[in-house]
């Protein structure tokens, strides 16, 4: 079965996502590593994705930002990339080999990782992320924590249905001190399992 | 200079302390590894079990700290450390009276009730060239709010607590800038320590 992995953006250490236009959000597109992030390794997990999946808020933010600045390290990645965005409302979807699901999120996810290893990146935006953390979906976090104590902005982490222990795979900062963190969800039993009453 | 330095552990979501106040989930990294950390000789020291990433960390930590700063809260919770702070250095708690029956003779904790700025002047005094050290997120964010505070250090533990004590709440001068952090990788907990900009 293939992996979700969520990248978190823009976090600061006290739990608030970067809002548009925000001097938090002017801060963290400052630093060089985040305006033009071309780590090897980050290139090839977006690379090596089997697919990559968005709400309808963030799909629109990224793909009008990937289709227009064609030199982002991330945009030939992405332009060429199998891509689902999860909407209701939604009736077309122009970025090149985007598909619409528009069904029970539980099993739209399945139908995208069952049949296969590998993995696949879940962008956000916030109201996606929350509703398939709801949903334990979710089996790695990548959070990039920003040296920034933000205040005021949208709270990542809200609603979190119950407290678990994660297991910390890795930690290390950037040149800018973006501290780069990687965790997975402990799971004793198979999402099948889980749903048996 | 004595530097005030924050020292706190907090889950990835931002808690201290879980929503009965409770400590067992942030603090677990404390506990679960295999090096033994002694924080003091004699009786009043306790004893740590970390990871060895975590012990190196601890180990400097613990030698650099020259006296302890924090807020009635901390101190009733931690039962007064029974007189002496676990890391036998003084305590200075920062307190609107002094509670009944302190303090008490041969007890390192001292009581400061003229206020904030007071208690970290004090507090520098007694820690020399060492570090004060400021523990309980209430304390934390008053440095924090009167720019006391020169760097705040963060045990970023790998849990989730859905609510609970925040360390980051009601503060002034934000959005703020922090320096680029040290990062310490242990085992179920990052260690993290950022210069704090004066606002």
């Amino acid at each position: 079965m293939r992996k979700l992995i969520a990248t978190v953006f823009n976090y600061s250490l006290d739990g608030l996502l970067a809002d548009e236009d925000t001097e938090f959000w002017k801060f963290c597109f400052d630093l060089p590593e985040n305006r033009q992030p071309d780590d090897p390794s980050q290139l090839d997990f977006l690379q090596s994705a089997y697919a990559h999946i968005f709400g309808r808020t963030a799909y629109e933010g990224i793909s009008a930002g990937m289709t227009r600045a064609t030199d982002h390290p991330f945009s030939p990645i992405l332009n060429a990339a199998r891509k689902v965005v999860f909407s209701r409302t939604l009736t077309t979807a122009d970025w090149a080999n985007t598909t619409i699901a528009a069904g029970d999120t539980a099993e739209e996810i399945d139908k995208l990782r069952l049949g296969g290893d590998g993995h696949i990146v879940v962008w956000g935006g916030v109201t996606f992320w929350r509703s398939l953390m709801e949903l334990d979906l979710i089996d790695e976090l990548q959070v990039s924590m920003f040296p920034y104590v933000a205040g005021e902005g949208t709270r990542l982490f809200d609603g979190v249905p119950k407290s678990y222990a994660l297991e910390l795979v890795s930690s290390a900062a950037s040149p800018s001190g973006i501290v780069e963190l990687q965790y997975r969800r402990p799971r004793s039993t198979t999402p099948a399992e889980r749903r048996r009453p | 200079m004595t530097k005030v330095v924050a020292i706190m552990s907090m889950s990835l979501d931002g808690y201290v302390a879980d929503a009965n106040d409770g400590v067992a989930e942030v603090f677990d990294w404390y506990f679960s590894g295999d090096v033994e950390v002694p924080t003091a000789s004699g009786s009043s020291g306790m004893t740590f079990q970390v990871s060895p990433p975590s012990a190196d960390h601890l180990r400097g930590l613990v030698a650099e700290t020259g006296a302890m700063l924090t807020g009635r809260r901390t101190f009733e919770v931690a039962g007064g450390w029974g007189g002496r702070h676990p890391w036998d250095i003084p305590a200075f708690v920062v307190t609107h009276d002094v509670p009944e029956g302190w303090p008490r003779p041969d007890s390192t904790v001292e009581f400061v009730t003229d206020g904030l700025e007071s208690a970290v002047a004090r507090a520098k005094a007694a820690a020399g060239p060492k570090s004060v050290g400021v523990h309980g997120a209430e304390t934390i964010q008053q440095c924090l709010n009167a720019g006391l505070l020169d760097e705040l250090h963060v045990d970023l533990a790998a849990v989730l607590l859905g609510g609970g004590v925040r360390l980051f709440d009601d503060l002034a001068n934000t959005p703020a800038v922090l320096g680029n952090p040290t990062v310490v990788a242990g085992e179920g907990v990052t260690h993290l320590r950022y210069p704090v900009h004066r606002p």
